[in-house]
């Protein structure tokens, strides 16, 4: 990307909080404060973890696949803690539709602010802005976003003290309430396994839906749709044969193309988007093809990163990696001739009595 | 590049533009979203007083979940600092570049680190293993692991 398409990039929808101007110090403070510290965007389904912290569903879960700790605090998590926040969430809904004025206004402000004392030239240039002002609104029309509904229902994890055989724990996996009797054979079984005694049969889930909307049939309207949105559980994929691996992608009616690896890393990025947009309100989650699209996307920006380093021509990396090559070729010699050195650190024996001496070891 | 990478660094160097760096940290080159290059100096009195360096920033497409491989640029103009840490080929050993990575930190987050990493130096000296890495040093610090001992310095 060349520089001047960088600045028109930048220059167009890249909002930041220092979109506002230094005197309005404390919007920029609301700003930053309603923005993923990840991504730097507008909270997306924000969630929160129990150290109080806040993220975007999709990068904390992302995050916590690579290192299971508060990306700020560093106290130890997982996803069984993400709880979703639907206050920050009307809160974010709010700023995005009233951005754009707050930010003309504070901007007008400015230059007001800025603007020598009135006299009849300073009159005529102030006449000019007002000329202007209804481009500028017309520029920054602001998005159409209905304040998400808060129901406050945010479920609230309970201490448990003593587990009795009997009792629900929090399954680690899938998160679902399992008797604590039960929980080997269900994560045994990929998170499949009926949750309760009484719930012996295996019931489809649209069964279970009902069951449960008929007990906590707390908003009837938005429920028709065919979408059947409850968690899907994470699998332990290293234990499932491939068949099962495969079934699960077949379960949630998504390609089974490719390898083994491409269907683990296909469902898991499935689970972890449904997983993130169900910490939505109901009528901001996308819909199951708007998912199903995200996923494809995904993996192509993934297939195109995986084949960036591809070698063009031979010739040209021969000359662009010479350095490397001559240095592999001189360390090479001495082996050739016998004498191994003394401070070899490619033999694994070597490498592990290194790590106690010295801070490093290069990996092969 | 992933959406959200180009992203988020595009936040990163539009705060730049505004806000400016901090004192000593400047901004040598951002053209695009794959490799930028700063230039780092120690202020007030420390071991490297008047000495100016430049680090090398190379992100991949999972920026800011994966860290990004910073190394300071060893050429006809810019050395690499005398520090326990930092070898002489650039690479930097420092656990926030490894496993102490966050997403949630940022290229000026860890320019400031690195200057004050340099500050708190008490010895100009090179790692003790300093000739035996930096032959065998692969081109990409990240794929080296570092083992992190001393976090005095």
């Amino acid at each position: 990307m060349s520089s001047d398409a960088l600045e028109r990039w930048l220059a167009s929808d890249v909002h930041d909080p220092s979109d506002f101007p230094k005197s309005a110090s404390a919007l920029r403070d609301l700003d930053a404060s309603l923005r993923c510290n990840i991504c730097g965007e507008l909270y997306n389904a924000p969630v929160t973890l129990t150290c109080g912290h806040c993220f975007c569903s999709v990068c904390v879960r992302e995050a916590i696949q690579v290192k299971a700790e508060c990306p700020t605090c560093r106290k130890q998590t997982n996803e069984s803690h993400i709880r979703s926040n639907p206050q920050i969430e009307a809160a974010v809904d709010g700023w995005k539709s009233s951005r754009a004025l707050v930010l003309r206004l504070c901007l007008e402000e400015e230059t007001r602010h800025n603007a020598p004392p009135f006299t009849t030239k300073a009159a005529a240039e102030s006449r000019k802005k007002r000329k202007l002002s209804p481009d500028s609104a017309s520029n920054s029309t602001t998005p159409e976003v209905s304040a998400g509904r808060t129901d406050g229902s945010t479920s609230s994890s309970q201490e448990v003290t003593v587990i009795d055989s009997e009792e629900l724990v929090d399954c680690p996996m899938c998160t679902k309430r399992v008797q604590m009797k039960r929980i080997n054979t269900h994560i045994d079984s990929g998170c499949r396994s009926p949750l309760r005694s009484d719930d012996e049969r295996p019931r489809s889930k649209g069964a279970q839906k009902n069951a449960w909307s008929k007990i906590l049939d707390r908003k009837g309207k938005g429920k028709e749709r065919d979408d059947d949105w409850t968690p899907v559980p994470k699998a332990s994929y290293q234990v499932l044969k491939d068949k099962q691996v495969k079934d699960l992608l077949i379960d949630q009616q998504l390609p089974t193309t490719g390898d083994r690896n491409a269907w683990i890393a296909r469902h898991q990025r499935w689970v972890l988007i449904w997983n993130a947009n169900l910490d939505q309100q109901p009528k901001q989650r996308k819909t199951i093809s708007e998912l199903r699209i995200e996923l494809k996307r995904w993996e192509e920006t993934r297939s195109k990163a995986k084949k960036a380093p591809e070698v063009d021509s031979a010739a040209a990396y021969e000359i662009a990696n010479k350095a490397q090559f001559d240095r592999l070729i001189a360390a090479a010699r001495p082996k050739k001739s016998g004498k191994i050195p003394r401070q070899s650190v490619h033999s694994p024996d070597d490498d592990y009595s290194s790590t106690k001496e010295n801070d490093v070891i290069v990996l092969d | 590049m992933a959406a959200i990478a180009s992203r988020r660094l595009a936040k990163e160097l539009k705060e730049i533009h505004t806000q400016g760096c901090p004192v000593g940290i400047q901004l040598l080159s951002a053209d695009n979203f794959e490799e930028w290059h700063l230039s780092l100096e120690v202020m007030g009195e420390s071991q490297y007083q008047g000495e100016v360096f430049a680090l090398k920033f190379r992100f991949e497409s999972q920026y800011p979940i994966s860290a990004p491989a910073v190394q300071f640029i060893v050429n006809e103009r810019y050395t690499s600092p005398v520090h326990p840490h930092v070898y002489s080929n650039g690479h930097i050993c420092a656990s926030i570049l490894g496993n102490e990575w966050s997403p949630v930190l940022s290229v000026i987050g860890v320019c400031v680190t690195l200057q004050s990493m340099l500050a708190s130096c008490k010895k100009k000296e090179r790692p003790p293993d300093n000739d035996r890495y930096v032959r065998h040093a692969p081109d990409n610090p990240k794929q080296t692991r570092f083992h992190y001992h001393d976090d005095t310095v």
